[in-house]
């Protein structure tokens, strides 16, 4: 029952940080996972809509009871297996779901300092503080339902902030909200957790919006984390076409529908009987005909493909380009298009023709779709 | 404008069936509405200012007035005591069960009043176990005071547990959540969030067990004629001297019953229509 019972922490735990082991039953699937986040670290899970991603969040929080694991935050078991859970109130997890959850009954001022105990001068200094510091300073007196929906928000961070938590749990809090808005809020939530050294965990379905945020981030995909990586090598390894997908490949194509650039620089066989990860954002436009291009300093595949259409987007032009349709072991699918853009310079390619499009270092899966080698 | 100029004809073949038929609705819901007033209408029409000076005035004729006015606030008292953490438990799904318990509390709204004053004299009646304890207590369920707060505790639970469930289910478990995250302890938490978002329910349930309590009838004829409160005085006075002596006790009534009600109904309105406002602008 009391939560000295659940014992002090383990081997595993990182000073200040957070570390998680959950298993929580839902109707579908059982959400598992175990994963670590250092004192003053980033992190993000990230997956599709319904993958149990908000399930983990939830039971780090406490709102989702585990059914066995152990979660502990800078030393001190916040759950563990056999029913201890430490009451919300004593777990210092500063939660922001994407619904801000004001109070509507309180003025926006009543709502920041909500867990400040004292009705003191220093706890409206402190108000005071963490509004201007939120650019919401001329709100004090609202009530939540005059503002909007960006306003709101700024109010919940600052709540949050005059708040005593040792983990920040972010729970898409940014869906919604424009870009300008979310780099500014996002900003201010991580300075506040860097400030306390305390860990970061964002959950969201925006791989973007994890990249920028977080250092290191967890794939989930119905219950189960299946890679964690640093942002950017996860992208550029995902351990299996599963991962690969949910991280934005479109198309996987057979070894055999690519040449090498210089003619044999991949030794022969290493990509025998695989598949390529195509990603859109590592597409480039070769520049000319494979045939009469330098040799490349580095060695690179390239996949030729139809164009099917050059239409503007942002500032470029891009091509789309319909690959696989020449591929000789693809005849069954009609293969995909990609955009890519055209880089300056380059003569803007003529729809039908025939383009080669440069891929640098892809990823390639055997047959069970693992990653290879 | 010249589009408007040009095309009024089908403008008016199309708002014409519409019109009708609101018309329709709207004079056969005023129709309704004072079918339902026509009681109080009829009251009015019906009392006159000298009977109820002679009958009001007469000594002793307001003492039912405050057997009523007691025994209702002491039953409200029990309901609020007993039945707050029943609605609020029904309400978060805390208890096994929770369908059974819901139908439990609907049974004694179910039950005619009448029946419900019979079966009280045998689970409470000076002759049962629970009379007997009540006993050793000095108290008795049998025409007493006390019998009357019974009776109008079982009379007016339904409306007030009900209506109390409805009022904490409508609060959400997620401000309590975030109460509780920025390190409220439960009763700190129910106290600051939980009961003042739902105070205007509460107080719309609390007003209308009032009424049902002012006016509880049929299980109190049963178990506790005597003391009189104002009901058992209506009956009274029709049974012993006809309608015109039982009008002027059915006025104060009504007067003593109706205000709280109103006053409630017309409170947890706007903080409903507030609400609902606020929750159009939670979407971002």
């Amino acid at each position: 029952m009391s939560h000295s019972t659940a014992g002090t922490a383990g081997a595993g735990d990182t000073a200040g940080g957070l570390s998680a082991s959950i298993v929580v039953r839902r109707r579908s699937f059982d959400v598992r996972a175990a994963f670590d986040v250092p004192a003053g670290g980033r992190f993000a899970l990230f997956g599709p809509s319904g993958s149990g991603k908000t399930t983990m969040l939830e039971a780090i929080a406490g709102t989702v009871p585990i059914e066995s694991g152990r979660i502990s935050l800078a030393g001190r078991v916040l759950s563990e297996r056999g029913g201890s859970e430490l009451p919300l109130a004593e777990r210092r997890v500063g939660l922001l779901r994407q619904s801000p959850g004001l109070f509507p009954h309180m003025s926006v001022a009543a709502n920041i300092g909500y867990s400040l105990r004292s009705r003191g001068a220093d706890t409206r200094a402190k108000v005071a503080e963490l509004a201007s510091r939120l650019g919401i300073e001329g709100l004090l007196g609202a009530r939540p339902a005059a503002l909007s929906g960006g306003q709101r928000q700024r109010v919940a961070i600052a709540r949050l902030l005059a708040s005593s938590f040792e983990v920040l749990l972010l729970d898409e809090p940014f869906t919604g909200l424009d870009a300008a808005l979310r780099r500014e809020l996002a900003g201010v939530l991580e300075e506040a957790a860097a400030l306390r050294d305390a860990p970061a965990l964002l959950v969201t379905h925006d791989l973007a919006e994890a990249q920028s945020f977080a250092e290191r981030i967890g794939v989930i995909d119905a219950g189960r984390l299946l890679q964690v990586g640093e942002s950017r090598e996860l992208v550029r390894r995902p351990a299996s076409t599963r991962v690969a997908s949910l991280l934005g490949y479109v198309a996987f194509l057979p070894a055999d529908a690519l040449a090498c650039r210089p003619p044999g620089a991949t030794p022969e066989g290493t990509l025998r009987g695989r598949s390529v990860g195509i990603h859109p954002d590592a597409l480039y436009m070769a520049a000319g005909p494979p045939a009469t291009r330098a040799p490349h300093a580095e060695p690179s595949t390239i996949v030729e493909g139809v164009v099917t259409g050059v239409r503007p987007r942002g500032p470029a032009l891009h091509v789309e380009v319909l690959l696989g349709a020449r591929a000789p072991r693809s005849s069954s699918r009609d293969g995909v298009v990609v955009a890519t853009p055209v880089p300056p310079g380059l003569a803007v390619p003529e729809p039908g023709s025939t383009v080669a499009l440069e891929l640098r270092d892809p990823p390639s899966f055997d047959s069970s779709g693992h990653a290879a080698g | 404008m010249s589009s408007r100029v040009d095309r009024p004809a089908p403008r008016l073949v199309l708002t014409r069936p519409i019109r009708l038929s609101a018309v329709a609705a709207i004079a056969a819901g005023v129709v309704v509405w004072l079918a339902l007033l026509g009681p109080l209408g009829a009251l009015l029409a019906h009392i006159s200012p000298a009977a109820t000076r002679a009958s009001l005035g007469a000594p002793g004729a307001l003492s039912p007035l405050f057997v009523s006015l007691e025994a209702s606030a002491l039953a409200l008292g029990v309901l609020v005591v007993a039945g707050t953490p029943l609605a609020w438990l029904m309400a978060r799904d805390r208890l096994p069960a929770p369908r059974l318990f819901e139908a439990g509390v609907l049974v004694p709204l179910l039950m005619p009043p009448l029946v419900i004053g019979l079966l009280l004299v045998f689970m409470v009646g000076p002759a049962t176990p629970l009379g007997g304890a009540l006993a050793h207590l000095h108290l008795s369920a049998s025409n007493t005071f006390f019998a009357l707060v019974v009776a109008e505790v079982y009379e007016s639970a339904p409306y007030y547990v009900l209506g109390a469930q409805s009022a904490f289910a409508a609060v959400g478990t997620e401000l309590e959540e975030n109460a509780a995250l920025l390190g409220d302890s439960r009763a700190r938490s129910f106290r600051r969030v939980t009961l003042p978002l739902a105070a205007p329910g509460l107080a719309m349930s609390l007003a209308t067990a009032w009424a049902r309590a002012m006016g509880a009838f049929g299980a109190v004829i049963v178990i506790a004629y005597h003391p009189y409160g104002l009901p058992m005085q209506i009956w009274v006075s029709l049974q012993e001297s006809g309608l015109a002596s039982a009008l002027p006790f059915a006025l104060l009534l009504i007067v003593v019953a109706l205000p709280l009600p109103l006053v409630a109904y017309l409170w947890s309105a706007r903080a409903r229509s507030a609400r609902i406002e606020a929750r159009h602008l939670a979407v971002p």
